[in-house]
């Protein structure tokens, strides 16, 4: 009994010493925007606060770190080319910890400590939705930058404004795609079975019965199982022309080393971006990784103004290879201050009717908004080639040809 | 003069959760709706896991339960008849999850509450895909107009959920209940019918908790699987009421107020922290290391310690005063 | 096909195998209901990454520091924490060891991100093919391993002093303290030496799967499974859990998809619970 208490104590001591070092920390929170809560006045004096919802931490931290960085080359352009509107631009993240939960008590937050008239983001479509359905009820509108499932643009607000292309979008490309190769007929959907590869899946069952091809199978998975060899020889017995995968990062390379490993042979590998195509896809899956075609929203080689120079900012300023998650953030930055200066306030009315009539040209294409939000962006196709992303649809962008993909069993 | 001085912290509490959406921002109002919500199904929890002392790791079971047949059902048959249905259907879902675990005691019912939630999980998101349209989400129904009303909403359901629990634990069924804690066997040697009771605390439970995720559904106007049938949500449950104090009336308000205050406390503090890496991680990283202190230092939690506290002080004061007057 | 579906999943079902083991000696033999189990499991797929990394250590030869790492990090954790309350209820140890892992994964997740990590090892997706059935290289390195380490512990708990200590505290801890066994230092060591079980299976894991914080939140839950079906207290049968619930996961995934084989497992898990509650190898519980 008698030495309990010291234990006690030093417990005590302890937790109230973490909790002092937290405090401390404070402090050191200005470097990152806007801090707590003297930001009170978005519009005041000669700086303006625009709110960012993302995902710092959890599950989708590594895609709204890359948010982050296109958000800051875009924040660094726009100050040193005077502000909007005159003034100084200050952005404030906000975690949603890749929760739609979160996500939702974001936009809470930034309405009520920052009078926010703006919302940018978030990142997954899971968190948009909410994020969409709570903006709506405070009339303020919400571009969505990266967010690809198709409902995110269907609740019937009249305050979302989606940048990226959709899932469908993705889907749609693929099948245009083999329409014009005109040699596929069966296929396959092999798909993560959250938010992103469902919608994926939905979205190529509406597609591919309209462009008639026939699915032979339909597998769900999740990125969590330590083994896809028996799901893959699923895939393998239906002998499906195109296997169509929607894919995060590690499961894309366990997936096509796997399939290398058990031959399974398709005509296309074909992927709804993501997985398939950040950059780090080609060396991580090595060989596997060849003549695989993924759908995508951008590449470095496009033609838009802007684009490559993006690409080195980025590289030059956080050492990253930036994916269009970046870009897309970038230009979301740009529409909000087009939209901002179209609308010469900053007020969530103006501001959303000015978005709905704007027309601008970005690094990330051309922007203009239809009456659902959704701005009308092309989906291209790129294919690895020794390595590398080629783009390869549609014709009037792309910067290589199609391969044609050989059996594992006659590749070297 | 006992009963009334019972009865002064929960009307103080019930006027400042009246007077707070009228000086609070809307941030603010949710984070009590938030609370509310929260502790409303650590009542229910705390039937289950504190008064029965049977440790249910799987209440998000019923939880996403009622929040699904609230969001499937709320567009055809309108709000109310939906949040009714969510109500039923929790229940009767408990019933054979009841017989299935009740038939295990100490960890071996934990793991099995936890195997049904998971899966619930996967079948939710893989195998009822058709109905629940899987992780693509589901837009809900809300309940309200006004986005502020959930305020009262939650707190309604708080109430009504503080109401029952506290009926019940102080009634007959509560101190079988605790006898059933304290010694199952010689509960039911003396005459205590064990399985029944365990249910009947489990279907007021889980009827409570639909309910909640119900409201949880509505207010966020979306879900998926992921959302309401997660492990998070059973933990999160439970780890409020340890924190309160279980099988005490007022530890799972005293926990979420605590809990919730000190995530968006956490959450604004310690962003831009460089050295932390992760400052979400190292507020679950507090979270964990105080859950360790209180099982270690305080099992009884904030409430029941400090309740214990006060029965002594309290003792010591009437039996100076005895001596006192004795002398 | 069967037959490759088969071999598939007692491969799988070995890396399953020793996940449960380690769990085996902690709750099956020594009672503490330890809820972090998994988070060992990721905490030893750290171990090995970063060695992997940093000094470019081949991932089984780093098998012996995460054994003597977690070794050491069990009995930390034992002596600072689970002593206190290991007379105390399940309820408390559950709640404890919660908490501990909560403090495990958000630590790893402070110190290396949610990324999700891999090592490229050149062996880890080749086969070996005998008659036409495949082996895959790393997860038959992983199969000797896992047999390697079964037969160890074994032996270490039927035939060492350490190990009959263990054995009698397990049956009563106040005889074996009468008897003069120093009970909570052997309870320490039978608490470090499964956590120590649990780093190795972390580093076999590697080759094979990411790691990521959350990674060892699905092992906790599998590794009680694996000690259950079979049978508490019996290393040899959360061997053969292991390699059962294996075979049932690939079966399932191939023959009805990939999401049934987790439905198929937490169905088994409560039939056993239900209906032969002593497992398949355990003495019965009271």
């Amino acid at each position: 009994m008698r030495n309990r208490r010291p234990t006690r104590l030093l417990a005590t001591l302890t937790l109230a010493g973490l909790f002092a070092l937290a405090g401390c920390g404070t402090g050191n929170s200005g470097a990152q925007g806007a801090s707590g809560n003297s930001g009170g006045g978005s519009g005041s004096g000669d700086t303006l606060t625009l709110g960012v919802i993302t995902s710092i931490t959890g599950a989708d931290s590594e895609f709204g770190k890359a948010q982050k960085e296109g958000y800051e080359v875009a924040l660094d352009e726009i100050n040193a080319a005077g502000g909007i509107l005159g003034k100084k631009v200050q952005l404030v993240y906000l975690d949603d910890k890749s929760s739609a939960q979160e996500a939702a008590k974001d936009v809470d937050q930034l309405v009520s400590q920052y009078h926010a008239q703006l919302i940018l983001g978030p990142y997954s479509s899971g968190s948009a939705l909410a994020v969409v359905k709570k903006a709506d009820t405070y009339k303020i509108p919400d571009i969505v930058p990266t967010a690809t499932a198709a409902n995110v643009t269907q609740t019937g607000s009249k305050y979302v404004f989606r940048l990226c292309a959709t899932s469908d979008d993705y889907a749609k490309a693929i099948c245009d795609l083999l329409k014009q190769q005109g040699d596929a007929k069966t296929m396959a959907i092999v798909h993560e079975d959250q938010n992103f590869g469902t919608s994926a899946e939905k979205a190529m069952l509406k597609y591919a019965q309209q462009y008639g091809f026939q699915v032979v199978d339909d597998e769900s998975y999740s990125t969590k199982d330590l083994d896809y060899k028996a799901m893959l020889q699923r895939v393998k017995q239906k002998h499906p022309d195109v296997i169509y995968f929607a894919s995060y990062s590690k499961d894309a390379v366990a997936l096509m080393k796997q399939a290398q490993e058990i031959d399974l042979d398709a005509k296309y590998f074909t992927a709804a971006g993501t997985g398939f195509s950040v950059a780090t896809f080609p060396q991580d899956a090595g060989k596997a990784a060849e003549y695989t075609l993924a759908a995508g929203q951008w590449d470095p080689s496009a033609k838009w103004q802007g684009s490559k120079e993006f690409y080195d900012k980025v590289h030059q300023k956080f050492g990253d290879y930036p994916s269009y998650h970046d870009m897309e953030a970038y230009a979301a930055l740009y529409v909000a201050k087009a939209a901002i200066e179209k609308a010469g306030a900053y007020d969530a009315q103006k501001i959303r009717d000015a978005l709905a009539n704007l027309q601008m040209d970005t690094a990330f294409g051309p922007i203009k908004f239809d009456s659902t939000g959704q701005n009308a962006h092309p989906v291209i196709v790129t294919q690895v080639q020794n390595g590398k992303f080629v783009t390869v649809y549609p014709p009037d962008a792309a910067s290589g040809k199609l391969l044609p993909t050989p059996p594992w069993s006659q590749r070297k | 003069m006992n009963r009334i001085r019972s009865w002064i912290l929960p009307v103080l509490a019930l006027i400042v959760f009246a007077v707070i959406p009228f000086t609070a921002s809307f941030y603010y109002q949710q984070i009590f709706f938030y609370i509310f919500l929260f502790a409303g199904v650590g009542f229910a929890w705390n039937l289950v896991g504190g008064y029965a002392g049977q440790l249910s790791l799987g209440h998000a079971a019923f939880f996403g339960i009622g929040a699904y047949t609230y969001a499937l059902l709320a567009q055809h048959i309108g709000v109310w008849p939906a949040l009714l249905a969510a109500a039923v259907l929790s229940t009767v879902s408990a019933a054979p999850i009841g017989l299935i675990c009740f038939r295990l005691r100490g960890p071996y019912f934990a793991l099995a509450t936890i195997a049904v939630a998971q899966l619930l999980l996967v079948l939710a998101t893989n195998q009822f895909k058709d109905l629940t349209q899987g992780a693509a989400g589901l837009l809900v129904q809300g309940m309200v107009s006004d986005p502020s009303l959930y305020y009262w909403v939650a707190l309604g359901f708080m109430i009504l959920a503080f109401a029952i629990t506290a009926l019940l634990a102080t009634s007959k069924t509560g101190y079988y209940l605790m006898a059933i804690r304290e010694d199952e066997d010689t509960a039911q040697t003396v005459t205590i019918n064990t399985p029944l009771y365990k249910l009947y605390a489990l279907l007021v439970s889980a009827l409570l908790t639909g309910v909640g995720g119900a409201i949880f559904a509505a207010n966020l106007g979306t879900i998926q699987p992921n959302d309401v049938f997660s492990g998070a949500i059973s933990n999160q449950v439970v780890f409020l009421s340890i924190l309160g104090g279980t099988g005490t009336l007022f530890g799972p308000l005293v926990g979420a107020v605590i809990l919730e205050f000190a995530s968006d406390w956490l959450k604004n503090a310690l962003t831009g922290v460089a050295w932390l890496g992760d400052p979400n991680a190292f507020a679950f990283f507090l979270y964990g290391l105080l859950i360790v202190l209180v099982v270690m230092f305080m099992p009884a939690g904030i409430v029941g310690t400090l309740t214990k506290w006060w029965k002594g002080r309290v003792a010591r004061v009437q039996s100076q005063r005895t001596t006192a007057a004795g002398v | 096909m069967f037959l490759q579906t088969i071999i598939n999943g007692l491969l799988l079902g070995a890396l399953y195998a020793i996940v449960g083991m380690g769990l085996s000696i902690v709750f099956g033999t020594m009672r503490i209901v330890n809820f972090a189990h998994g988070q060992f499991v990721m905490v030893g797929m750290y171990i090995t990454y970063t060695l992997f990394t940093v000094f470019g250590l081949d991932p089984y030869v780093s098998a012996i520091a995460s054994f003597i790492l977690c070794f050491l990090l069990g009995m930390a954790v034992y002596r600072l924490a689970i002593h206190r309350i290991v007379r105390q209820s399940d309820m408390n140890h559950i709640l404890l060891t919660a908490g501990v892992g909560l403090m495990l994964t958000n630590l790893a997740q402070m110190v290396y991100n949610t990324n999700q990590l891999t090592i490229n090892l050149s062996y880890s997706h080749h086969d070996l093919v005998i008659g036409g059935l495949r082996i895959n290289i790393a997860y038959l390195i992983s199969f000797v391993i896992a047999s390697v380490v079964a037969a160890l512990l074994f032996w270490f708990i039927m035939k060492t002093e350490t190990g009959r200590a263990i054995r009698a505290i397990s049956q009563n801890d106040a005889a074996a303290a009468l008897s003069g066994i120093h009970v909570t230092r052997t309870t320490m060591l039978a608490f470090g030496l499964g956590i120590a079980v649990a780093g190795v299976a972390g580093t076999l894991l590697l080759p094979i799967h990411y790691v990521d914080p959350s990674v060892g939140d699905a092992f906790s839950l599998l590794a009680f499974i694996i000690v259950v079906l079979g049978g508490m207290g019996s290393i040899l049968g959360s061997a053969v859990g292991g390699l059962l619930i294996g075979v049932i996961a690939q079966l399932a995934s191939y023959y009805l998809g990939q999401s049934y084989s987790d439905v198929l497992t937490y169905i088994v898990f409560l039939l056993v619970l239900l209906f032969k509650p002593s497992g398949l190898l355990g003495r019965s519980r009271v």
